[in-house]
């Protein structure tokens, strides 16, 4: 075992003689015999490596591991595009991506269930009390500023739908919010508006830019008294 | 002899020659008496503080009203002080004590001035104590694996560094010769904390970086700290201790070097499986999961070295209270690591992600492979710095039992509960909706947490056991004893 290890030298220091090696309990002397403590005394040498050769087998397996992963990063690398999460991605799709058609009420759909519906529930009821209802609100279907003011800016503070008050907080999905576009606020304004019982006529990205600039300098949530004051309940 | 050669030479930390190997390590073990046994002490307190937090975290879980009224100890305050007393006190002085050494005795270098480096360890152990408090009054940040107040950074960047020089300098004025195995993965490890640590910290609390990098940044680190830390340190002191106890070379360096460098390639990308489903970029995502995947080649090429070193030497595994825990957690190293890597595959991600499953996992990584071989560690390093025997071969074995029925039985309940909650969780109707309402997913768990926190009782057990075992090694005077102190007879035959 190693406990008859060679010595080593260190750089710097000649080499020992020839015939020098060491040889454990000859090389004590007397003051080294003794501050050898006895845990010491009985355990192995420091350990060593042996060199038997890595299986061929094994080699291959991880020759496979490699092909494996170069097709797994192939196939699933979402071409390193950054719209792979949009809604209109088709895996495969490559270039042909941006030519996909855009459907405003499928979009809507998505953005709602994925945005709206935690509140105002997926049948567009709300919750008695806390959440108020879409369908068949007049805030809704009513003039197309009011609402695309309000999913641009927020909502707070007590508001009456359908003979019921409600009191909360709606968080905005416009510049100071989830920052959406033009085309988006267009297709969750138009989805609403014309799903469930709703039969209202749909918004236009145009119509959304225009009152975009015209609210420009508004800051902060809405509250319901405002926007009566400007859009006054038909 | 001039004043100043004399000053030199008294500092010189490489061996004078001609001295015979077992002289030199006596003299490293006498020389890093102090520092170590500060480290060892440390340890243990934060062990025993660590499980407290987790026993009050694991109630909580399932009898929510359990300490209910106390402002300090929250659930997400007891579980983040839990995580930080075990990864940064346990976990980090139990590494200091235990890799140091380790690393001292493969180098052959005498540690000339210990007494820095109980400097260096005490503020450690202030920052961690800083940490922990700051945790429980409710300082902490939101930041997984980096909740401790941001103030206490720099304490510990610096007193880590100033710990961690010391093993930079034992490698270089090392013996010269073959580099074992173990000097890697403890060299390596040192430089990769510090790093982890100071750009994680850099980027997420001091000059956050925007948006989804902070997440990405995060489950590097965090991912990062068990793969590039906690287990180079484990493999380091498995390298170290198997063939040291059992008196016989390991497998094949073939083997070691391997593994060693595809550890080092391909662990720093499986942190983003943690992200998998989340608004990062697809690629990678995928990126991380062909590395945790291929993590299965520096994993199966240490479970073979070690095996095979191993093998046909059982009985003196089953005596060794060294080698018991040592091969329990180098078996644990090998079955957490391939769950580890099937964890990421999508498909099994999307039921495994938010669950306890991935709460079983941590403590199959860090608990039954890492804790458990510091465990080994100790056993068999502080007979040799105190010069005196483990006074209690049952307290051993109670801690030995405790330990692996406890850790079991965890491993067990957390990974059935969690895949339970998995599938209720993404369980859809005939409609596609949600199937189960989320309160019915949270009483289906009751059972299993309850289970949980049973176990979690038996860990505590066996580790009073070793804090009883340990300081009463401290206190007692040198024991007659002749022989190590052993779990069974190594001369019977019948097991072998």
């Amino acid at each position: 075992m190693s406990d008859q290890e060679k010595y080593v030298p260190h750089p710097g220091e000649p080499a020992p003689e020839a015939g020098n090696e060491q040889h454990e309990a000859a090389a004590y002397g007397d003051e080294e015999m003794q501050i050898v403590h006895k845990q010491l005394e009985r355990e192995n040498g420091e350990p060593e490596e042996g060199f038997t050769p890595v299986p061929m087998v094994l080699m291959v397996c991880f020759g496979l591991l490699f092909f494996w992963a170069g097709m797994y990063f192939t196939k699933y690398n979402g071409d390193f595009r950054p719209d792979v999460f949009g809604t209109d991605w088709t895996p495969g799709g490559n270039s042909a991506q941006a030519q996909a058609p855009f459907d405003p009420i499928k979009r809507g759909d998505k953005l709602f269930s994925n945005n709206c519906a935690a509140c105002h529930q997926p049948d567009g009821n709300g919750v008695p009390g806390a959440f108020p209802p879409l369908d068949g609100s007049p805030w809704v279907v009513g003039a197309p500023e009011r609402f695309v003011k309000i999913v641009m800016r927020g909502l707070h503070g007590p508001v009456e739908v359908k003979g019921n008050t409600f009191n909360g907080n709606m968080p905005s999905y416009g510049e100071n919010g989830l920052n959406w576009d033009d085309r988006d606020i267009s297709a969750i304004t138009t989805f609403v508006r014309q799903n469930w019982s709703n039969e209202a006529p749909p918004i236009s990205e145009e119509q959304v830019a225009e009152i975009r600039a015209s609210i420009a300098d508004k800051t902060g949530a809405w509250t319901a008294a405002e926007l009566l004051a400007l859009h006054p309940m038909e | 002899m001039s004043p100043l050669l004399s000053f030199f030479s008294s500092i010189d930390p490489r061996p004078k020659p001609g001295v015979p190997l077992k002289v030199q390590l006596s003299q490293i073990d006498r020389e890093m008496r102090v520092p170590i046994v500060l480290f060892v002490v440390s340890a243990i307190l934060w062990l025993q503080a660590g499980t407290v937090f987790a026993l009050i975290a694991s109630i909580k879980l399932h009898n929510p009203e359990f300490l209910g009224n106390v402002e300090w100890l929250t659930f997400g305050r007891a579980r983040s002080a839990h995580l930080n007393a075990m990864a940064f006190g346990w976990g980090n002085n139990a590494i200091f004590a235990v890799s140091l050494w380790i690393m001292a005795r493969l180098c052959k270098v005498s540690v000339k001035h210990g007494g820095l480096l109980v400097v260096a360890g005490a503020f450690w152990n202030v920052g961690v104590t800083a940490g922990v408090i700051g945790i429980l009054t409710g300082g902490l940040t939101s930041v997984e694996w980096l909740e401790m107040p941001p103030q206490v950074a720099p304490l510990l960047a610096i007193s880590f560094i100033l710990v961690a020089v010391w093993g930079v300098i034992m490698f270089r004025y090392r013996a010269l010769g073959h580099v074992y195995v173990s000097q890697w993965y403890i060299l390596g490890a040192l430089f990769w904390f510090p790093w982890l640590y100071v750009i994680a910290q850099t980027m997420i609390l001091w000059l956050p970086a925007r948006g989804t990098v902070q997440a990405i940044t995060n489950w590097w680190f965090g991912h990062n700290v068990l793969g590039l830390w906690l287990t180079p340190m484990g493999l380091a002191s498995i390298y170290y201790f198997l063939p040291k106890v059992l008196g016989r070379p390991i497998h094949s360096y073939y083997l070691s070097v391997l593994g060693f460098w595809s550890l080092a390639l391909f662990y720093n990308w499986a942190g983003v499986h943690h992200l998998i489903g989340g608004p990062i970029p697809v690629w990678l995502v995928s990126a991380g999961i062909v590395g945790s995947i291929m993590m299965v080649i520096p994993v199966v090429v240490t479970a073979i070295n070690h095996h095979m070193t191993a093998a046909g030497n059982w009985r003196a595994v089953w005596c060794s209270p060294t080698l018991r825990f040592i091969v329990f957690g180098g078996m644990s190293y090998t079955l957490a690591s391939l769950a580890g890597s099937a964890m990421a595959l999508r498909d099994i991600n999307v039921i495994t992600h938010f669950t306890q499953f991935t709460v079983g996992h941590a403590h199959h990584g860090v608990y039954a492979f890492f804790t458990m071989t510091m465990f080994g560690g100790i056993y068999f390093m502080m007979p040799r710095i105190l010069n005196r025997e483990w006074p209690s071969a049952a307290l051993i074995r109670t801690h030995f039992w405790c330990a692996a029925i406890g850790i079991t039985i965890m491993l067990v309940v957390l990974h059935a509960g969690g895949w339970i909650q998995g599938e209720m969780m993404t369980a859809l109707d005939a409609d596609g909706k949600p199937k189960y309402a989320f309160l019915e997913i949270v009483t289906a768990l009751v059972p299993w947490l309850f289970s949980r926190s049973i176990s979690g009782m038996l860990l505590s057990i066996g580790h009073l056991a070793f804090l009883v075992n340990f300081f009463w090694m401290l206190a007692g005077r040198k024991g007659d004893q002749d022989g190590p102190t052993l779990l069974a007879d190594p001369n019977e035959e019948d097991v072998r």
